[in-house]
């Protein structure tokens, strides 16, 4: 354990010192320390479908405004030539 | 209509079919022994590398096919299969990492496999900034990229196999239970479907594209 020691300076101010360790003592009951795996592999998942949406939405509005543009241009070509 | 246009409905249908089931499936296989959960991200993150691995062979005859007959067709089946390389490539190095922060300790590690695989995303990339920001002629330019960055897929293939590295190595998939390879199998069936009906419509895209082109020009004339 880290402890903190209060000691006053020669102006009077309370400095805060990190005091070494003295002693060792065994834990009891301590949980294991691991990382947790699951907010992992559905942030993976998440992430690769909402990339995927992401894409395929985009491509579905980049598609179907050149798709009216296309239309519109070859009506105006078509009749220009009659 | 032609005949993709007439495929992409269908694809888009067997695509759905085969990620609706994809999830109780990954879940149902059994947790491996050492990483635990976590390598429950393998199910998807092989399937998104070998999708970019088939963008970036896409690109790749492509660019060479282009450079060589100037096949417009070609071009755009370039262009599509870069634009797939750089979004499944995302995904690869997004999940990557985070199955790694886990299972090895850390986010990133500068291992042949990781670095290459950066370098391949990085390449196709370029290309598709060359194709945007690059002016008349670029896709000359970006096609020659496009050679140079399909030419990196075997290197990133192999790497696990000739270099030290903590990344798995190839062995893995033909050595997997069969009650891993299902779930595994179905995914990647799964991307290559995904795949096929993306590269399909985005070839669409640029088919389209051109076509509109062309009738500016003849709107001009």
């Amino acid at each position: 354990m880290l402890r903190w020691k209060t000691e006053k300076n020669w102006l009077g101010f309370g400095l805060v010192a990190l005091q070494g360790q003295d002693g060792f003592k065994p834990a009891t009951d301590l949980g294991r320390e691991t990382l947790p795996a699951l907010p992992l592999v559905y942030g993976a998942y998440a992430f690769c479908w909402l990339v995927v949406i992401g894409y395929v939405f985009l491509l579905w509005r980049r598609l179907d405004r050149v798709e009216k543009d296309l239309k519109e241009v070859s009506g105006r070509v078509g009749a220009a030539r009659r | 209509m032609t005949l993709a246009t007439r495929l992409v409905p269908l694809l888009a249908i067997a695509t759905a079919l085969m990620f609706a089931p994809a999830p109780f499936m990954i879940y149902g296989a059994p947790l491996e022994s050492t990483m635990g959960v976590i390598q429950k991200i393998f199910y998807f993150h092989v399937p998104a590398a070998t999708a970019a691995f088939m963008g970036a062979i896409v690109c790749g005859v492509a660019s060479a096919l282009f450079l060589w007959r100037r096949n417009r067709l070609a071009d755009h089946f370039a262009l599509s299969g870069a634009e797939l390389a750089v979004l499944f490539g995302l995904i690869m190095l997004v999940t990557g990492p985070l199955w790694a922060r886990k299972a090895w300790g850390i986010w990133w590690q500068w291992d042949v496999r990781l670095t290459t695989a950066l370098v391949m995303w990085m390449v196709f990339v370029s290309y598709l900034l060359v194709r945007r920001f690059g002016g008349p002629g670029s896709e000359m330019m970006s096609a020659v990229v496009g050679v140079f960055g399909m030419a990196l897929v075997p290197f990133v293939y192999i790497s696990v196999n000739f270099w030290r590295t903590i990344h798995p190595t190839t062995n893995v998939v033909p050595s997997l239970p069969a009650s891993m390879m299902w779930p595994f199998g179905w995914s990647m069936i799964a991307f290559t479907l995904l795949f096929t009906t993306l590269l399909l419509v985005r070839v669409r895209l640029e088919t389209n594209r051109a076509m509109l082109e062309d009738a500016y020009v003849a709107m001009e004339d």
